[in-house]
């Protein structure tokens, strides 16, 4: 299972899992892998940021919106800014294996399960 | 009179799941007859002189998943968001990205090029720049004052 951890300014006002949470993360688990998957279109590369401290696992980052130099905004709707949200493992993972792709505007990390967190059968002497 | 068992906070949570439900009506876009709900992708729009670009959101995505149109001055966007078919062997914790079908459209104020009009999708941002028609632009006319 997987914690979340809120950032104290967060916690004050609402509750992690209320609409407010950002950029939007499907976390998803298998035998071998965590797999965690935020939608962050539209943001480049090098302002992603992702690390690991102990067992807490953190994404942040910057949005930035280019200002039209001669034109007038007419909807703005979409979200930009600063974001961060960190999750707390509750299994080990293989932290030198863990990868991240940034593919089509989604940010897809994979986090090996560590050889003790993995479901190990065990055989009946 | 009755007597009521004292609940610390009772009031205050009511309020705040009161609130976190309109919030969530208004974020996630329901269908009002179907009652179920709809991806809205966010989208800005940008007027210059020449043209319009709109860019929506659509992460995700690929090409071939998107359908733009243009008929009288109206400008459609629609799609399917499919779930990832690798997804299937997971267990999901937590799911906060929408997916399902998606229709959008927007109205032009003028007409526009349709034979130039451009479409770009990168990094799941779905450009599009619509040159306005020579005769809806601006144009400056000298009056004399007599």
């Amino acid at each position: 299972m997987i914690n979340l951890q809120i950032s104290p300014l967060q916690a004050r006002f609402w509750k992690e899992n209320s609409s407010f949470a950002w950029p939007d993360v499907d976390i998803a688990e298998n035998d071998n892998e965590y797999k965690f998957s935020f939608e962050i279109p539209g943001t480049a590369r090098d302002d992603i940021k992702i690390w690991m401290e102990n067992d807490i696992l953190t994404v942040s980052g910057e949005k930035k919106k280019t200002l039209p130099e001669n034109g007038e905004q007419l909807v703005s709707e979409r979200p930009y800014g600063k974001f961060e949200r960190s999750f707390r493992l509750n299994k080990p993972v293989e932290k030198n294996g863990v990868t991240a792709e940034f593919v089509d505007g989604i940010l897809i990390i994979t986090l090996p399960k560590a050889v003790e967190s993995k479901p190990r059968e065990i055989s009946i002497n | 009179m009755t007597l009521m068992k004292w609940r610390h906070m009772r009031d205050l949570s009511t309020i705040q799941d009161e609130i976190n439900r309109m919030f969530d009506d208004c974020v996630v876009n329901h269908d009002r007859e179907t009652g179920i709900s709809k991806i809205y992708p966010a989208s800005d729009i940008v007027e210059s002189k020449d043209s319009f670009e709109i860019s929506i959101e659509l992460p995700g995505l690929k090409k071939e998943d998107v359908k733009v149109t243009l008929q009288n001055n109206m400008l459609t966007i629609s799609g399917e968001k499919k779930v990832e078919s690798e997804s299937k062997d997971h267990t999901f914790h937590r799911v906060e990205r929408t997916y399902g079908s998606f229709y959008r459209s927007f109205e032009l104020p003028m007409p526009v090029d349709s034979g130039k009009i451009q479409a770009d999708f990168k990094d799941g941002i779905l450009k599009i720049g619509l040159p306005k028609v020579e005769e809806a632009k601006p144009k400056e006319i000298a009056i004399s004052i007599k």
